[in-house]
């Protein structure tokens, strides 16, 4: 079989650091090809050598048997037939669907754009990708998975033969990441390349033909999927045994006491008659679809959204939670799901964002005592085991897993004993994941409670002590340990229905 | 430690060997620059442009901008000129403008954080408005004869030829780089700046800080347009015109950056204090005015772009922090 | 941090290069001939440059300065043509000044208004609708204005445009309707059939004569400049550089630099001025609130420099009633307003008046400040025919 994509000696420095080392393997024509590795492997730059973003590298990238140095990302799309759908997706809001798919290579007519010609060929990609919506639409109201159509409808558009896909479900639904699969099998039919990565091994094994493995910047192995196991594939990627899996590592430790109470709770248009009970050392899990309202409701319960109706009970007594300020003074904590734009403070040290929440607690004189809050820094970096384990270092430039650390670290911080984790372990690779699992453990085993959203199951099934289920902003289940399996909770994320789309 | 903190204030020192070098220059091009009376003028000089460009400073950071402090400072000039004349005595007259000055700030915080307005289009509302008002309560007469006594708390010479209006500039930039980097309020400032979203899911009372923000920086306005009242002896309700735009140029010279939550009061005050060395260096060597504008212009780009290269570099500096830590981790 | 340096060096550079650059730029001007440099007009008719005012009027495809042109003294006019035709009842005239922030145009103002009252005792009866733009960038906010006006019917237009270009479309559809319109001082329209207002040129001429007189002939000098783009300000440093270079070779002209028309920045400029040209003996503003500015300048450096301004504000007289201001130069705008509307009232009842009309102006200082303006100019009101 022809070799799509041939990396041969491939080396990369950073001033200092040396993040590809004479990396050697072969992607064959149409195939899917995983890249696994732990963040910080070398995964992103070997793409970016191949996608053209980085130009300055030592070895050679053939494409289709021919050597290939190309000067920009423009160029590998246009003449080298290859695109990349990022992981965070750039989609310009204001413009429509077919605008952004056509971006900057609008058919004219004239020295006027063509949108008839623009739209009537971007509906034709559409349609092969099976999109609901059009080219006309605007792409202001698309959802995370039709973010990923549009970059994918885009790579066709520029007829592409190679297609990078950099963790496409990492906000996908379960429902939108079978579409995606059934696209990709698609497209590997009309003989296309694609390379994909992603943290979510269970993936790996439903759609892709090999995996090359990276570890440290050096390629350790590429293994064909349906001779290899998860436990190969893990041990590979970090060079040692972890228990990636999320199970609980210590029993549980649920109590009688009740922390938290949630009666008929509504926020008008959004949900609707939330009620739960949160117990003392409890691991609650959330679970439903994407846009089902487990993130609204958690804001509401913060006090970061308005409430419509409804009360909540904190030790038995009525409280009224107006605001952020409000949620912080009786001991809640929230790890927001977009740790990006949500989680952190840009351009702020390690030091300031784990003590914005508690700047009370470092006075002297009045005056917010430095001192003090590099000593609570160092603190948690080394019980959380933050790396780098440098307080002045600025959170925006740490991994995902250490950037979740340094948010945690802040609630810990505070007197907050309940912890909402909203999608604790998204773009977070495998290590971190089981540590943050370990601390979830931890902060219970302190007589502490947790709220945990989670889109993937087995997470969520592995950490819970319960479950509660969402289906369109109702809650449609409650379920104990024995009670859980993938079926049951997809059946009532998806409104209780038993029909074929379930299993489908 | 002293290294890690120098690195951390790597744009203060290069605006400082930037003035540096600028004064140098500016010597070597006409000896006559480099005397002790050029050396206070510019002080002199920043002084005014310095205190509004700290109070703007505290708006940016905070992600907004104060378009109408030339006109908070015009409606104080004359304010506060009214009372001395009418026989107020000077330090209560003072502390009734600095008041005035925060509620007016106030004003343009309440509208930016309640009504949800965008600051840039809040504050260019109340300019006109407060600009309006300075000549509604005045009809556009200057207000004359401000009484010696008044003048006299930050004209007189403290020795040589340095001014009282010397030390409240420093006076206001010590407090300010206080409250900024020691209070609560200041660390909830960056954040606000930074993340406006994070720090609200943080439990950080947003709209609370950003007022405050705002009301610091109408005090801030109010001080300059006192210190100009005393150096003019008259209130024109017409002064102030445009200042705000020199006043964010020192902010920006200074390393604040446009879309807030970074920023340094130090940064700001090298940032004026450059830009009237630049201005008294031209005058001493006599540039055309028309090229005035332009060096101001260049100067300006200059140092926006060293915002970006800077950006660069630290991300570069962290990147090899981060290896070099996970490489001694193993 | 390499690159760091390397770009504060390039900065310095390009600095130093405009700043050698700029140099030679402003020196030109000062040590050279002066009067080749300064309105475009001047290139534009370089005929009546020799002998400006003497001369006859220029020709019509040539830019428009009143300065050269053969204008009369409103004494003249009443001398040819004897008292004013008394107007149609209920006569309605509108006047446009630049904006009433400034003293200096509420004062015309004023003087509309008691053109307004004066005709009224004569049993004349008019009205005048005295109206200014938001402020000096107005421009087109001081169009509609006139435009209105226009709408209105109203029967003769008095104007003072922001620059020099705002009203002209206006002037051109009133022109269409036939409606008479008259350019008052400060900012020309350059198809305005009749302008009205002082000399520009001569109040620097004045004080140039007045600080050579007081200082012997002998000295250094400096110039504070308004906005490089008002006419009045050119013409007003033009006056003062030439008159020196003819009459005064004693006299350099040792630094001129632009505040603005802020009070402030003027100080500043002064304090600078005062440190680094130690011989410095007069400053010459282009008004009298960039001249109040510099007075607080020269008074904190305890030296004896003389300080002229321009305009004649109520400020500038308790100046220099306080000793503290040396002399203003007057342009009389309460007496202006009336001239105009005198003039304005004769060519609506056909009087073919010159295109100019000189208003007068004088420099006011210590020996005069307290005479009444009437006197100085020896002011005669306006009078009506039977």
């Amino acid at each position: 079989m022809k070799n799509a994509v041939e990396f041969k000696n491939i080396s990369k420095n950073f001033p200092g650091v040396r993040v590809l080392n004479n990396v050697n393997f072969a992607i064959q024509e149409g195939e899917v090809h995983a890249l696994l590795g732990e963040n910080g492997a070398g995964k992103s730059t070997l793409l970016n050598i191949l996608h053209g973003l980085y130009t300055d590298y030592e070895g050679d990238v053939y494409l289709n048997g021919e050597k290939v140095h190309f000067k920009n990302p423009y160029d590998a799309i246009v003449n080298g037939k290859i695109s990349k759908v990022h992981q965070e997706t750039n989609v310009v809001k204001d413009l429509t669907v077919g605008q952004n798919i056509t971006l900057g290579y609008e058919p004219k007519k004239g020295c006027f754009v063509d949108y008839k010609n623009l739209n009537d060929t971007v509906n034709n990609i559409l349609q092969r990708l099976n999109c609901r919506f059009k080219a006309e639409d605007s792409a202001a109201f698309l959802s995370a998975g039709e973010m990923q159509m549009v970059a994918i409808a885009k790579a066709l558009f520029h007829n592409s033969n190679v297609i990078s896909l950099d963790e496409p479900t990492a906000s996908l639904t379960t429902k939108e990441t079978d579409a995606l699969f059934k696209i990709i099998r698609e497209l590997k039919a009309n003989g296309m390349t694609v390379i994909y990565v992603s943290h979510r091994l269970e993936e790996i094994f439903q759609i892709c033909d090999r995996a090359t493995i990276l570890r440290d910047g050096e390629c350790i192995t590429t293994l064909e999927i349906d001779k290899t196991d998860r436990d190969e594939l893990i041990r590979n990627m970090v060079g040692r045994n972890v228990n990636a899996v999320a199970s609980r590592m210590q029993e549980s430790r649920v109590q009688e006491e009740t922390v938290l109470e949630v009666k008929h709770l509504t926020r008008n248009k959004v949900f609707y008659d939330i009620n739960f009970e949160l117990k003392k050392g409890e691991i609650l899990g959330f679970a439903g679809l994407v846009g089902s309202g487990r993130t609204d409701v958690m804001r509401t319960i913060f006090g970061a959204d308005k409430k419509s109706s409804g009360h909540i009970y904190m030790g038995g007594k009525h409280v009224h939670i107006r605001n952020t300020q409000d949620a912080l003074r009786h001991g809640i904590g929230l790890l927001p799901e977009e740790r990006k734009t949500q989680g952190f403070i840009r351009y702020t040290t390690n030091t300031d964002n784990i003590a914005l929440s508690c700047l009370e607690k470092f006075l002297k004189m009045g005056m917010v005592s430095n001192d003090m809050k590099l000593k609570n820094c160092e603190h948690f970096m080394k019980e959380l085991n933050i790396n780098p384990k440098i307080p002045d270092f600025q959170t925006q430039n740490m991994s995902g897993g250490n950037q979740q650390k340094v948010i945690l670290a802040k609630w810990l911080s505070t007197n907050a004993n309940i912890l909402i984790f909203d999608e604790p372990t998204k773009g977070v690779d495998v290590a971190a994941k089981a540590e943050i699992y370990r601390l979830m453990e931890d902060i219970v085993a302190s007589g502490k409670s947790v709220i945990v959203i989670s889109s993937e199951l087995p997470e969520i099934m592995g950490i819970s002590d319960r479950i509660i289920v969402m289906c369109e902003g109702r809650k449609t289940a409650e379920l104990l340990p024995d009670e859980f399996s993938e079926e049951t909770i997809l059946n009532y994320a998806m409104g209780g229905k038993k029909d074929a789309e379930i299993q489908a | 430690m002293l290294k890690s903190k120098l690195k951390g204030m790597s744009r203060e020192l290069a605006v400082l060997a930037a003035l540096i070098l600028l004064i140098i220059v500016f010597s070597i091009l006409d000896p006559v620059y480099l005397t002790p009376g050029n050396m206070v003028d510019i002080i002199k000089q920043g002084t005014i442009n310095g205190i509004l460009a700290i109070g703007i400073t505290f708006a940016i950071i905070s992600g907004g901008i104060d378009l109408s402090i030339g006109c908070t400072f015009a409606i104080v000039i004359v304010a506060v000129g009214q009372l001395t004349v009418v026989g107020v005595p000077p330090l209560v007259a003072i502390v009734l403008g600095g008041i005035l000055g925060a509620i007016m700030g106030s004003i343009n915080g309440i509208l930016i954080t309640k009504m949800n307005l965008q600051p840039f289009i809040a504050t260019l509302g109340t300019m006109s408005v407060y600009r309006g008002l300075a000549y509604v309560f005045t009809g556009g007469w200057p207000v004359l004869g401000i009484p010696d006594n008044y003048r006299h708390v930050f004209t007189t010479k403290l020795f040589g030829d340095v001014p009282n209006s010397i030390l409240v500039l420093f006076a206001i930039a010590i407090v300010t780089h206080i409250v900024l980097s020691k209070t609560r309020f200041g660390n909830y400032l960056y954040a606000v700046g930074g993340n406006e979203e994070a720090a609200k899911l943080s439990g950080v009372n947003v709209d609370k800080t950003k007022i405050i923000g705002y009301s610091i920086c109408g005090a801030c306005a109010a001080f300059a347009g006192m210190i100009m009242l005393a150096n003019l002896g008259t209130g024109e309700p017409a002064s102030g015109e445009g200042y705000e735009l020199d006043a964010i140029a020192a902010a920006a010279v200074g390393g604040t950056r446009m879309a807030g939550g970074k920023g340094t009061i130090l940064g700001t005050m090298l940032g004026a204090l450059l830009l009237a060395a630049l201005k008294i260096g031209m005058i001493v060597i006599g540039v055309q005015s028309f090229w005035q504008f332009v060096v101001t212009g260049i100067i300006i780009v200059i140092a926006a772009y060293f915002e970006t290269i800077q950006d660069k570099l630290s991300a570069m500096i962290y990147k090899k922090q981060e290896k070099a830590a996970a490489a001694a981790e193993k | 941090m390499k690159k760091l340096l390397a770009l504060v060096l390039a900065a310095v550079m390009v600095l130093s290069f405009a700043a050698c650059g700029g140099n030679d730029a402003a020196q030109t001007p000062s040590t050279d001939a002066p009067a080749s440099d300064a309105a475009p007009a001047d290139d534009a008719a370089p005929a009546d440059d020799a002998a400006p005012a003497e001369d006859e009027a220029p020709a019509d495809d040539g830019e428009f300065n009143p300065d050269n042109e053969a204008g009369i003294m409103i004494e003249d006019v009443r001398a040819q043509f004897g008292p004013v035709p008394k107007p149609a009842d209920g006569t309605t005239l509108g006047a446009v000044a630049k904006q009433f922030q400034n003293e200096y145009w509420r004062t015309l103002k004023e003087g509309y208004e008691e053109a307004q009252a004066k005709a009224a005792e004569a049993g004349v009866n008019i009205t005048i609708d005295v109206q200014a733009a938001q402020d000096e960038n107005d421009e087109q906010g001081q169009l509609a204005i006139v435009n209105n006006m226009i709408n209105k019917q109203y029967s003769a237009l008095m104007l003072s445009p922001i620059s020099d270009g705002n009203l002209v479309p206006g002037v051109e559809s009133a022109l269409e309707k036939n409606i008479p319109c008259v350019n008052v001082n400060d900012g020309l329209i350059k198809n305005a059939p009749n302008f009205v207002g002082p000399k520009a040129i001569q109040n620097g001429e004045l004080a140039a004569e007045w600080i050579s007189n007081k200082l012997g002939g002998e000295g250094e000098v400096a110039v504070v400049i308004g906005m490089p783009k008002a006419f009045a300000a050119r013409q007003r440093t033009e006056g003062f550089k030439s008159w020196m270079a003819e009459n005064a070779p004693g006299i350099t002209v040792v630094a001129e630099q632009n505040a603005d028309w802020d009070r402030n920045k003027a100080k500043e400029l002064a304090d600078t001025w005062i440190k680094n040209f130690p011989d410095l003996k007069a400053i010459f503003c282009n008004n009298d609130g960039m001249a109040l500015g510099v007075v607080e300048a020269v008074e904190a450096s305890g030296k004896d420099i003389l300080v002229v301004g321009v305009d004649g504000i109520g400020e500038a007289y308790d100046s220099i009633r306080a000793g503290k201001l040396d002399a203003t130069i007057d342009s009389f705008p309460f007496y202006k307003a009336q001239i105009a509307t005198e003039c304005t009232l004769r060519l609506m009842a056909g009087q073919e008046l010159p295109r100019v009309i000189w208003t007068p102006q004088a420099l006011i200082d210590s020996t005069n400040v307290d005479t009444p303006a009437a006197e100085i100019i020896n002011w005669v009101p306006t009078e009506y025919a039977e």
